[in-house]
Parts: C-alpha cells; sequence; structure tokens
C-alpha cells in the first residue's frame, strides 16, 4: 500500500558539541493511510519532536517529510501553514481551545482560515458524536478537560484532513475519560477514513492502535 | 537581606522590559515635572535678577527732605537702605536744562548710576560729565582735564549769582540721545563740594528709599507703607514718587502659579493613567506567580510589599536619571526661550546675559524636593490598585489561572456560523471590554489633551489678532500719562488744551507720499458714579468715532441695538465687551450711567443711557465706551483727537512710515504703532507659545507611546501561545499579521475617534471659555485641522511600526516553542 506519511532519513539535533541532543536521529518511517499508529517512548526520546516534524510544525536539520508523495519542507512557510490546515489536524495534551471563541467557532476555526464554506450537517454530525450539541454557545472556559479535549477532537476532524496529528490527547484526563476520548477518537478515523498518529505512554492505549512504533534517543527501534 | 525585599529584586530583573517601560514612564514624568517647575520659577527669578540690574532699584523717591526728615527716615527698621541726592543748583545755558547733583554712594547704587570710563568723584573738586554736556557748554575735554564752568547755586526756590570754577573731571556718563528740546542734564559733583556750597539747614534732599524684604509682599503694600513713611516725615503728597517702572517690573503675576500647578497636575494624571495602565496590563501575566508565592504561605502584606517594592526600586533608579537630564535640560531650555522672546529690548538682553554667564540660579533644591515628592506619590498611586489585586488573589484561582480566562465572567458567547480573520479579531477584543476600553482611554489622554490644546493655538491666529489691534496699517496716538506726577503737562486734559495732533499736523500727515487716507479718533477719560472698584469709582474711557464705523460697531452687537441718529443726539453710549463687563456683569442695554468726564480745565457732568453692549477689537475701539465723534467733540471747546488711522499704500510703506514717525516724534506727545509690529508680536508670542505647548505635547505623547508598546506587546505575549495553536492549525504568518494589525487598527481608530471627538468638543469648550476672559487672544474659531491630521499620521504609523515589530520579533520564534509557552 501506498505510504500517506513518510519520513527519510530525519534528523533533528538540538543544542551543540557536548551538549547535544539527538531528538531525531536519521528516522525512517512510512504511515499507511487509514491506519492508527501510536508512538510510544520515554520521555525525552523525541517523540514529540518526531510528530511535530510529521506536522510541518517545525523544520528538519536534514532529510524529508513527504505527505501523499509530496515534500512538504520544500513549500514556503505560507504555503506550509495552508498546506498544513487542509491536510493535517492537530490535538494537543492541554487541549489549546481559543478562550474568546464559543464550542463551534472553535471547532470550524480551520475552515474559516481556508476561507471555505462550513459544511453545518458534516459539523453538526461530528458535534452529535462528540455529544457536545447543547453547548455549542459555552465558552471554553466553562467546560470540563473531557469536553475541551472532545471539542479539540473535533476541531481536527472538522476540516477533513486526511492525517490527524494527537500529542498524547488524554495526559491531562481521569482514566474514564481517557478510554472515553480515545474510543471516539478511533470511531471518527475509522467513520471519516483519517490516518492517526498518536503520542502516548500509556501502554493500554498503544494496544488499541493498529501499529506501534518504539522510539529511543531519536530513532525507531521497534515497529 | 530580607526575602520580600529579594523577591522583589528578583522580579525587577525578571520583569525586565515592564520595568524598562515603567522607568521611561517615571523618568519622562520626572522630567516634565521638574522642567516645569524650573522654568516657571526660573523665569520669576531672572525677571527679578534683570529687574534688578536694569532699572534703579529703589522704591520710592521722597523729595524735598531736609536733614531732621533724615535723621527720623534713619528710624525705621523696615527701611533697607536709603540713598541721598542734592540738587543744588544749574550751570545756565540757552537751549538746555543743566543741574548740578550730589549723591551719596548709597544713592548711587540705587540709581544705578553707571559710568562709560573713569570714577565718581574722591575729591572736592571732582565732576562727572557726558559728553552731551561738554557739547552743549561748547568744551573739549577728557578724563582728567581741567576745565572752568560758570554755575548758579538755588538760594531758597531761586538761583543765586553766577559764578565760576575750575573742576576735574574724574569720569564720563553714557550720552543719551534725546530730540526733545527741552533735555535736561545733569553734573555729578562730589557730596563734600555741596556740603560746602549749601549749609546743613538749607538742604533738601531728594531721597531715594529701599524697603527689607520687598520680595515677599506686593506692589501694593510696597506703594502704600512707602507713603505712610513719607507723610510721617512731613513729605507732600506730591513730593512722594514711587519708582513705578521698577516696581511694575517687578510685579509678580499672582495667576502664573496656578497655572504651572495645574500643568503638573496633568503631567501626574497623565503619568498615573500611564504607570497604573503599565502595571495593570503586566499584572495579568503575573497572577500565577503571586499565587504561588501564596501557596508557599507569603501573607498579603508581603505580597503587597513585593509589588510596592519592585515599583519602588524601578522608580529610584528612574528618578535620579530623569533628574540629571532635566537639570541639564533646564539651562537649554531657558536660554533657548530667552532667545525667542528677544526682541532686541534692552531688558530682555541684560536677562540673556544673565542668563548666560551663570548669574541666576535657575536649580533650586527645593525643586528637587517637590520632584521627587511629587514623582514618589504618583507611583504609589498607580501601584496601589495593581498591589491590592496581586495580594487578593486566591493561591487556588491563580493556580488554575490561565491568560484571561478568569477575566471572562461570561459562560456563553453567541458567536459566528462561519468565522473569518475580521470576526476572530472582533472576538478577541470582545474577551475583555473593560479592558480594552480601559486601554483606548488612557492612550487617548494624550491626544484628547493635544487636540484641546491645539485649538487654542489654531483659534490664537498673529494675523487675526493682528487686524483687531490695529485697524489700518499706521497708528499715531497722543502718549498722555496720567500717573507721572513729575510730568502733569503730559496729562490728557493739559494735552488737550494745546493738543499737537491739530489740523496742520493731519494735514501734514496726509500730504505724504503713500498715505492714502487718514481717519481720526476722539478720546475722552472720567469717572462713572455709583459703579466702584477697590479705589473708588470706576474709570470712563471713552472713544470718540465717525459714522464710518457704523457698520463695524453694528456687527459686533451682542445686546440692545444702535441707532445712529439716535445716538447723534448725544444721549446713548455703546459699552465695549471686555474690562467692564468682565468687572461689571450686571450693566446691560438701557442702564443709565452717570459720567464726569474731564475736559480741559471743567469736569462735564453727563447721563449716558447703554444702546448697545458690542464685541469690538482694540484696533476699532481702544477704550470701554463708544459715542459718535461729534457728540464727544462737542462736549468741550478743547481739540479731543486722540488718534490717527493711517492707511498706506502697500509699496510704498517703507519710506511713508519713517517720514510719518519722524513727523509724529518731533512733536514730542506722540506714539506710534505699525500692523507690522503688532504682527511681529502676536508672531513671537503665539510662536513661543505654540514651541513650548508642543514640547509638552510631544514629552506626553511620549508617555502615551510607552503604554501604547506596553499594551500592544502585552497583549500579544499573554496570547503566545493562543497564537502558536492557532498557527499550528492552519493560521499562516500572513494571517496572523493580518489579525495583529486589525486589532492594532481597532486601538488606533478608538483612539483616534475619543481623542479627536472629546478632544474637539473639549477645545471648543476651552476656546469659549478664553475667549468670554479675554485669555491667549482668541477671538474667532478655528478648527485645528493641521494638528488634526498630524495626529492621525503619527498615531497610525506608530501603531504600525509597533505591529510589524512585535509580528517580526514573534517570527524569530519557532511555533513549537509558542504552543509549549508557558505549558
Amino acid at each position: 500500500m501506498k505510504p500517506i506519511l513518510e519520513t527519510r532519513d530525519l534528523v533533528k539535533y538540538y543544542g551543540q558539541g557536548e551538549n547535544v541532543v539527538k531528538a531525531i536521529d536519521h528516522t525512517d518511517l512510512r504511515i499507511a493511510a487509514g491506519e492508527f499508529t501510536a508512538i510510544v517512548g520515554r520521555s525525552g526520546s523525541g517523540k514529540s519532536t518526531l510528530l511535530h516534524m510529521l506536522g510541518g510544525l517545525d523544520r528538519p536539520d536534514s532529510g524529508k517529510v513527504l505527505i501523499e508523495g509530496k515534500d512538504i519542507f520544500n513549500l514556503k512557510d505560507e504555503r506550509l501553514a495552508m498546506f498544513r490546515r487542509r491536510k493535517i489536524g492537530f490535538i494537543f495534551q492541554s487541549y489549546n481551545l481559543i478562550s474568546s471563541l464559543n464550542v463551534w467557532e472553535n471547532i470550524v476555526f480551520p475552515i474559516g482560515l481556508d476561507g471555505r464554506k462550513v459544511d453545518h450537517d458534516f459539523v453538526m454530525d461530528i458535534i452529535r458524536k462528540i455529544r457536545m450539541e447543547d453547548k455549542i454557545h459555552a465558552l471554553p472556559s466553562t467546560l470540563s478537560g473531557g469536553q475541551q479535549q472532545r471539542v479539540a477532537i473535533a476541531r481536527a476532524l472538522a476540516a477533513r484532513p486526511a492525517i490527524i496529528l494527537a500529542d498524547e490527547p488524554t495526559g491531562n484526563l481521569d482514566s474514564r475519560t481517557e478510554m472515553e476520548v480515545i474510543s471516539l477518537l478511533k470511531s471518527c478515523v475509522r467513520d471519516y477514513g483519517q490516518t492517526l498518529v498518536m503520542i502516548t505512554h500509556d501502554e493500554t492505549i498503544a494496544q488499541m492502535a493498529d501499529r506501534v512504533l518504539v522510539i529511543e534517543d531519536g530513532k525507531v527501534v521497534r515497529s | 537581606m530580607r526575602t520580600v525585599t529579594k523577591t522583589a529584586l528578583a522580579n525587577v530583573r525578571q520583569n525586565k522590559s515592564r520595568n524598562i517601560l515603567c522607568g521611561i514612564a517615571i523618568g519622562l514624568t520626572t522630567l516634565l515635572v521638574f522642567v516645569i517647575l524650573t522654568l516657571g520659577n526660573g523665569l520669576l527669578q531672572l525677571q527679578e535678577a534683570a529687574v534688578n540690574v536694569y532699572y534703579p532699584t529703589y522704591h520710592v523717591m521722597y523729595r524735598g527732605v531736609n536733614e531732621e526728615g533724615i535723621s527720623q527716615l534713619k528710624a525705621y527698621d523696615d527701611i533697607e537702605k536709603i540713598g541721598l541726592r542734592e540738587d543744588f543748583g544749574q550751570i545756565p545755558d540757552d537751549d538746555a536744562t543743566i543741574l548740578m547733583i550730589a549723591m551719596d554712594d548709597k544713592a548711587l547704587a540705587l540709581s544705578k548710576m553707571e559710568l562709560k570710563e573713569g570714577n565718581f568723584p574722591k575729591e572736592e573738586k571732582d565732576i562727572v560729565v557726558s559728553q552731551n554736556i561738554l557739547d552743549e557748554l561748547g568744551l573739549q575735554a577728557g578724563i582728567g582735564d581741567e576745565i572752568t564752568i560758570p554755575y548758579q547755586i538755588y538760594e531758597g526756590n531761586e538761583l543765586g549769582y553766577q559764578q565760576e570754577e575750575h573742576f576735574r573731571i574724574c569720569g564720563l556718563t553714557q550720552s543719551t540721545e534725546s530730540t526733545n528740546k527741552n533735555t535736561v542734564y545733569a553734573v555729578l559733583f562730589s557730596s563734600e563740594y555741596m556740603k560746602q556750597m549749601i549749609p546743613e539747614k538749607e538742604r533738601e534732599y531728594r531721597v531715594m528709599m529701599r524697603l527689607k524684604t520687598a520680595e515677599q509682599i506686593t506692589t501694593e503694600t510696597i506703594e502704600k507703607r512707602c507713603e505712610e513713611i513719607g507723610v510721617a516725615i512731613g513729605c507732600a503728597t506730591p513730593d512722594i514718587v514711587s519708582n513705578t517702572q521698577y516696581l511694575a517690573a517687578n510685579y509678580k503675576d499672582p495667576s502664573t502659579y496656578p497655572i504651572i500647578a495645574g500643568i503638573i497636575a496633568i503631567v501626574v494624571i497623565a503619568g498615573i493613567l500611564t504607570i497604573y495602565s503599565i502595571y495593570y496590563v503586566s499584572m495579568i501575566p503575573k497572577v500565577q506567580e503571586y499565587g504561588k508565592l501564596k501557596a508557599m504561605g507569603a501573607t498579603k502584606r508581603q505580597i503587597r510589599q513585593i509589588v510596592f517594592q519592585e515599583g519602588m526600586l524601578v522608580a529610584f533608579l528612574a528618578i535620579p536619571i530623569g533628574l540629571i537630564v532635566s537639570s541639564m535640560l533646564s539651562k537649554v531650555l531657558m536660554v533657548g526661550v530667552f532667545h525667542y522672546m528677544n526682541d532686541g529690548d534692552a531688558f530682555t538682553k541684560v536677562a540673556l546675559t544673565l542668563l548666560k554667564e551663570g548669574k541666576v540660579q535657575i536649580l533650586f533644591p527645593w525643586v528637587y524636593l517637590l520632584t521627587i515628592v511629587v514623582t514618589l506619590v504618583m507611583v504609589i498611586f498607580s501601584i496601589f490598585r495593581p498591589m491590592q489585586k496581586a495580594a487578593g488573589i486566591s493561591p487556588v484561582e491563580a493556580m488554575r489561572y490561565q491568560a484571561d480566562s478568569t477575566q471572562n465572567k461570561k459562560k456563553k458567547r453567541k458567536g459566528y456560523q462561519e468565522l473569518n480573520l475580521f470576526r476572530m479579531t472582533k472576538a478577541n477584543l470582545q474577551r475583555n471590554r473593560k479592558r480594552t476600553m480601559i486601554t483606548i482611554l488612557t492612550l487617548s489622554a494624550t491626544g484628547i489633551l493635544f487636540i484641546t490644546m491645539s485649538h487654542i493655538l489654531s483659534c490664537s491666529n498673529p494675523v487675526t489678532s493682528a487686524k483687531r489691534a490695529i485697524e489700518e496699517d499706521y497708528k499715531i496716538s497722543i502718549d498722555y500719562k496720567e500717573s507721572d506726577k513729575m510730568k502733569p503737562e503730559l496729562e490728557w486734559t493739559n494735552i488737550q488744551k494745546n493738543n499737537p495732533m491739530n489740523e496742520t499736523f493731519l494735514e501734514q500727515l496726509r500730504a505724504v507720499e503713500g498715505v492714502e487716507s487718514v481717519k481720526t479718533k476722539s478720546f475722552l477719560m472720567g469717572a462713572i458714579e455709583g459703579i466702584t472698584t477697590e479705589d473708588g469709582d470706576s474709570g470712563a474711557y471713552i472713544i470718540g468715532l465717525d459714522q464710518s464705523y457704523e457698520k463695524a460697531l453694528q456687527d459686533g452687537v451682542i445686546d440692545g441695538k444702535i441707532d445712529w441718529s439716535e445716538m447723534e443726539k448725544g444721549n446713548q453710549i455703546i459699552l465695549a465687551d471686555g474690562y467692564m463687563t468682565y468687572y461689571f456683569p450686571e450693566l446691560k442695554a438701557g442702564d443709565v450711567l452717570h459720567m464726569s468726564l474731564e475736559t480741559g480745565d471743567t469736569i462735564v457732568e453727563k447721563d449716558f443711557e447703554i444702546a448697545a453692549i458690542g464685541e469690538y477689537g482694540e484696533g476699532i475701539a481702544s477704550a470701554e465706551f463708544i459715542l459718535p465723534k461729534d457728540v464727544m467733540d462737542s462736549l468741550s471747546s478743547d481739540n479731543l483727537t486722540y488718534s490717527c488711522e493711517i492707511e498706506v499704500a502697500e509699496n510704498q510703506k517703507e519710506k511713508a512710515y519713517a517720514e510719518l514717525k519722524s513727523l509724529a516724534d518731533n512733536t514730542g506727545y506722540m506714539e506710534t504703532d505699525t500692523y507690522e509690529e503688532e504682527l511681529e508680536t502676536y508672531e513671537k508670542t503665539s510662536k513661543l507659545l505654540s514651541v513650548m505647548a508642543y514640547a509638552f505635547l510631544i514629552v506626553l505623547g511620549g508617555i502615551g507611546v510607552m503604554n501604547l508598546l506596553n499594551t500592544m506587546v502585552n497583549s500579544i505575549y499573554t496570547r503566545k501561545r493562543e497564537l502558536g495553536v492557532m498557527q499550528a492549525i492552519g493560521l499562516s504568518r500572513r494571517q496572523l499579521t493580518h489579525m495583529l494589525q486589525l486589532e492594532g487598527l481597532f486601538y488606533t481608530a478608538g483612539v483616534l475617534v475619543l481623542s479627536l471627538g472629546i478632544g474637539s468638543v473639549a477645545g471648543y469648550g476651552l476656546f469659549l471659555y478664553a475667549k468670554q476672559r479675554h485669555m491667549f487672544d482668541v477671538h474667532y474659531y478655528q478648527y485645528p485641522l493641521v494638528q488634526a491630521v498630524l495626529l492621525v499620521v503619527v498615531v497610525t504609523v506608530i501603531q504600525l511600526a509597533l505591529s510589524y515589530g512585535i509580528t517580526r520579533s514573534l517570527r524569530r520564534q519557532s511555533l513549537i516553542e509558542q504552543v509549549r509557552y508557558s505549558e
């Protein structure tokens, strides 16, 4: 199967000389479309850096990131931002909703940025899925952590990106809510045919993935 | 060091950018307060010093005081100095009066007698003369030469027989240029010689007297006291002569102090707003910090102390810097102001020299002390609220605190179905309306002040003022003097009897090449019965205008109406809006005033009904009342013509002016004025006023920009993470810049709307107030368009530059850093 997401000899070092940290050290990986991949590793192993590279948030020292066969770092900043909002949905550990916007506005924000019309039925469909239909006008500060993360998931899905990148999306949640959010995420990805790459250090969650990549010192040691 | 102080110190370092901004604002305020105090005080000091150098420094002269009177004077405690001058004879001359005088050292000092060359008389036969006298006597001699001069000594009220004697010239005084025929010269003899010639009991001194501690008391008190003493030693009132020039020049305008206090109050309020706003805005990201301190056991008091000490540390650094800079700036500014005012008159020159040579103290310890106190109070005042706020934070709330979220008490937001950048920006600004409004308001303070003050500057147009001050191109008027008891011939009633502004004179004026028309005005003065001031019945000053002024008079009417033919019957008068209406606002059209008018040797009593009250420029009516010229002239058999308004052809002005001036000067009783001179004076004052005002506003604007900068930087840095997230989910750099610019634009628009709106309303109000009070010479409303455009341009440019700089600095950080910020 043709990979939707691929890295070739990707390198990112921080610091210099003695203190150099090899966050990503000549990493090659391929992720197929529709796959649910979990990236696991210890704290400081370079998994977050890898995710940021995959999403085009940070530029590598060398190597390539190909999305649908296209090298994203060949793009200028402006094009890269556009590419990101069309192809990639991000979910962060700390939800990162925009506090001045209500639930609905947070969800449609990436669509608005792209200047596209909002597909109301589709967005409402997602909102029903995350069971937030009675909170459309609520501001983020009035929501619980689990609710906020559900809204963040909806935001990532709403622009129909091909790839969802999630950085420990359940890190701030209790275990019951955690399972609920992961199941939701998984079912959404399946329903909309998207690819999910998720960082976690929770073994149980990793077990739910189609594939698990283990990162150590910037290298994929097991896949 | 105590933990609290250590924490405060650490905070100063940590909040470097906020504290630098605060420091600059405090420093600028210090500078403004100091410079305003120093300039205000310095001008008064310098005026006093220059007056003391320039004018004779005695307060009063008593004439005809004998030795007994002098010993009486010496008994007064409040007399600082008395100087004696004795006029004891005359040197006979056909053209001029040459007095023989002797003065003691104190009299020489008090009268500011100065020699061009040589010394004052030391030996008995020493004399001091001027070149004029030598010329007058037909002598050629210099210092050290012996000359023979004839003289006559006073014997009672008469001159004695002519005698002749040798004298040695020991000094020369500066020759004076005078065209007057009746010039009086004086030769200074030694006191010993005078004493030898005049027996003690026959001496009648002119005593120059100066009171002690006169700096602290008012001119009125000085004059009163001088008269008291004079009367007590037996001087008749005409023999008590105040040194009016000196007293007037030393007169301190008590309204200077409230003006200075008012300006300082404005500066301090602007400073408080700015420092408060800087603290308020930068407090938000610090909330968590204070929460942590509380969680660790800091008490409310300790947190208040930390914030307070942090503020004080900054003030202790900023105030000295402000003081050093302003100390250096003050002298430069003073010299600048005097250079600006320097119109070549001797007095300003003296002041400027004193200033440049450092002979006047400009920097006073009390100014430093007052500035420090004022600025510290201002800092304490502005950090009071932030102190309370920081102390009031609950630790639990603070730990959970995310930028702005607790500020937002709303639970819901209606929002939009579709989002775009504009709506996004709007949502952002709406998240804390109160803060947005406070920011715009504080930012607008300077702008409002600028537009308000610009109104005055724009309304006091020198051309308009000059045109109001003088009717035509050239004006000649009688230079009468009422108060000079030594020259009764200059009183208006005496001039009337033999008025040099007669038909012959007018014919001469008309004959001057370039003169196109000559109009005359009559003048009378007297008193109004029943309208009283502190000094008795109010004076009545009336100008007589012919019918050609009817339209101008009609145009200015604000109450009542003018019917010229009715006025010509001689029972009605027009009251000009000004002094009288200000002090006697109860006067209105229809009131009847009983006036006694001084004509020649008689006093004419007459009732006049106020036909109308009108608003007229100095050029048309230089007096409070206006009568038809015919009516006025009929009141006296003498010539009441007081001034000529002369129109001169544009291309012949220079030559015509010179001829007109020489005609006027020849009479010895007239003064002249030109449109050009008036214009120059008004331009100079308005230029000085605007330079000072704008300099003040620029510094104030600097404080405003600090505020703007702080607001922008903080509003972006507190949202740094959010902005990072937005970019991560697809906000492009261009869109980010766009969004921030839109936000900035909103602030700009808000500031401009408020500044122009409130500023214009306040400015118009100030114009009306100033016009009513006859302040700043404003008469016609003129909107300060140039200044308004300037404000729009400057604010927009600053705003754009700030947005640009901030987005650039934001770009330097990677997205990851931004998203992780404060995580």
